[in-house]
């Protein structure tokens, strides 16, 4: 049944990874519900498939998951607009590179909204439909970065600690329904990924990148199997077998040389390599620091109401107890 | 009784459970404390209890919601407005909520998001910057041994455990040039607190089976910990079991494994 005109909802679908898992959603014959931040780049990933695959159904929502009640609004959205949603892809993700006793926190705290919170928002909105019809996927993509500490890039890496923890949770959870969930655990990938870190210098982003459309296909297929665990490619998978060997010390060390500045000429060619190759609308031209301290100042004026609301009840369950 | 040190404390959840324990052992060794929680009553009576054992300190209270947002921030500028400076850093303030993540309520895992990783993120940030200028300082994270397996019907209380351990051993590499700031990760097994009461998992086997330690002895492991700036600290037999078990087994047996033993006892 789910190989018939199923829906796949794919935050984070204007690039990178998520642009090509939709890509492979969509050459399998089903429709779409691309999510991003900013409209433009949204719209022109979204023509471009609908060229490309003309008998799908390709629906875009813009909005910025880093905002408090942001996923409620995403659902609302796509129930207003008719729309069941077969497969979650939970994809949606930024990361900040940085000495953390440097870096800047209300961008960190965005990461953790949208990495963190909209993750789990978003699965507690799909799950309950996906359990009462007894079908239906999930899809939460982590990192290698999950599976070790990662200096330069903690606060990141803790996101992700978070998705594979929180995963194998649901996953046995889950046991004895129909309803899968899988993780996908990229390795280092060509994509805005590093621009938007603010990583472009780093050893790991000159060095040996896998492309998103590699890690998206292993994905898909991997996912489409309800498979639990899926590592794309060869040097993904070595460095997953690594962190179950060496201890975390060694293991930080190594991801610390990897997120080190390069100085070298080669710096200044990558980097006019990566901020070219997926610029083509108005809103990509915006540098990615600048789009991203826009994400964290929003998310500050806004994010009051929710927390407030939890308070009472958190309290209320002790004092009943 | 040793004679006060002139070096201050502040340890978040401290009313009760390991945080209080912590408390005690600073206090013991001469430590201004800063105790921090959320319900006043229940703050000062823990407050009260330290005065009268140790006289010779000084014990400051604040309490406050740390779930909500921008309260780590306000925390630390009260602090900063009581003109005390923070040698040691203890975020310890953290609660669960059992259940299958189908039906546990999303505002208040969304709190605890709030209080076990962007509180312990803010504070860390702060005071992190004052010890590397000042160039001495320690700081104590309490994650769990849930952070080492899955946690079924525990799900996202795990998953903040792994973030801050994942988020400490990264800080620990980053900050090695500074020798006298130190960042410890105690990761504590079932501890008899308040803790299973909060989560509503006090039928659980593992709460009823001997596996469950005395926060005081939790509480030594993690401050002898702190004070010698070791990595990580597995304090008791059951807290190392628990690790060697997330390290050697494969996730999903674990995860199996946690499951039954998070299940309710059968009456
Ligand atoms: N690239 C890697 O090396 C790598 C490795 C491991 C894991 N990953 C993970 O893979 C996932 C996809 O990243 P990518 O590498 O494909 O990076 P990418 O090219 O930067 O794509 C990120 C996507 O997420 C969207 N997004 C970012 N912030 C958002 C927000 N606040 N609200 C809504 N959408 C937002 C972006 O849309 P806008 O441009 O509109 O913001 C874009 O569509 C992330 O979770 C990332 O952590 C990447
Ligand atoms: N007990 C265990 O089995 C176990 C195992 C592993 C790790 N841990 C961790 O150990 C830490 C301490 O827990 P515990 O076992 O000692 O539990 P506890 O006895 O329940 O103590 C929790 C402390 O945190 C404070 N707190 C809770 N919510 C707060 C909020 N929103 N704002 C400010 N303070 C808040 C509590 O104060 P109020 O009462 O005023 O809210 C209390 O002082 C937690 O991080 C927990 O996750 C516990």
């Amino acid at each position: 049944m789910e190989n018939k005109t199923s829906t796949a909802l794919i935050t984070g679908a204007s690039s990178g990874i998520g642009l090509e898992l939709a890509r492979c959603f969509a050459r399998d014959g089903h429709n779409l519900i691309m999510v991003a931040h900013y409209r433009g780049k949204l719209q022109e990933a979204a023509e471009k498939l609908h060229k490309e695959f003309p008998g799908i159904r390709v629906e875009t929502i813009a909005l910025d998951l880093s905002k408090d009640h942001a996923p409620e609004k995403l659902y609302k959205e796509v129930q207003h607009r008719g729309l069941q949603v077969d497969f979650l892809v939970n994809n949606a993700g930024f990361g900040e590179y940085g000495p953390f006793y440097k870096s800047d926190l209300q961008k960190e705290l965005a990461m953790i909204h949208l990495n963190v919170i909209a993750h789990v928002h978003l699965t507690k909105l799909y799950l309950p439909e996906m359990i009462s019809r007894n079908a239906g996927k999930i899809l939460q993509v982590g990192s290698v970065a999950s599976f070790m500490p990662a200096p330069l890039q903690s606060v990141y890496g803790a996101t992700k600690a978070f998705v594979l923890s929180f995963g194998e949770a649901l996953q046995e959870e889950l046991k004895g329904t129909k309803v899968t969930v899988s993780l996908l655990f990229p390795p280092a990938t060509d994509t805005n990924f590093f621009n938007v870190a603010g990583a472009q210098d780093t050893v790991l982003a000159n060095g040996n990148l896998a492309t998103a459309k590699e890690v998206a296909e292993s994905g898909y297929k991997g996912f489409m199997k309800g498979q639990a665990r899926i590592v794309p490619t060869l040097k993904g998978k070595i460095e997953v077998i690594q962190s179950n060997i060496l201890p975390d010390a060694a293991l930080a060390k190594a991801m610390k040389k990897q997120s080190e500045e390069i100085k070298s000429k080669k710096t200044a060619t990558k980097k006019a390599a990566t901020t070219e190759a997926p610029a083509t609308t108005s809103s990509e031209t915006e540098t990615p620091k600048k789009r991203t301290t826009k994400t964290a100042k929003a998310k500050t004026t806004e994010t009051a109401t929710p927390v407030t609301e939890t308070a009472p009840n958190k309290k209320g369950a002790k004092k009943t107890t | 009784m040793e004679n006060n040190s002139g070096k201050t404390a502040l340890i978040t959840g401290a009313s009760s459970g390991i945080g209080y324990e912590l408390t005690k052992l600073f206090a013991k060794d001469g430590h201004n404390v800063v105790m921090v929680a959320h319900h006043d009553d229940k703050l000062q009576q823990a407050a009260q209890q330290i005065k009268t054992e140790f006289p010779l300190i000084r014990v400051e209270t604040v309490s406050i919601d740390l779930s909500k947002d921008g309260s780590a921030d306000r925390l630390y500028s009260i602090v900063q407005d009581r003109g005390i400076q923070i040698e040691y850093l203890v975020n310890n303030a953290g609660f669960g909520e059992k259940g299958q993540f189908l039906e546990t309520d999303l505002d208040k895992e969304i709190a605890m998001i709030h209080l076990n990783t962007i509180t312990v993120l803010t504070l860390t940030k702060r005071y992190l910057r004052e010890m590397i200028n000042r160039g001495s300082g320690r700081i104590l994270q309490v994650s769990s041994v849930a952070a080492f397996l899955p946690h079924p019907l525990l799900a996202v209380y795990a998953g903040t455990k792994s973030f801050v351990k994942s988020f400490s051993e990264s800080l620990q590499d980053e900050i090695k040039e500074h020798k006298n700031v130190t960042i410890t990760v105690l990761c504590p097994p079932p501890t008899e607190t308040n803790f299973f009461e909060v989560a509503h998992m006090e039928n659980s086997k593992v709460v009823n089976s001997p596996q469950v330690q005395d926060a005081d002895e939790v509480a030594r492991g993690g401050y002898d910990g702190m004070m010698n700036g070791d990595a990580r600290v597995l304090p008791t037999l059951v807290a190392k079991m628990y690790a060697a078990q997330g390290i050697t087994l494969p996730d999903s047996i674990n995860a199996a494994i946690v499951h039954s033993q998070l299940e309710d006892i059968k009456k």
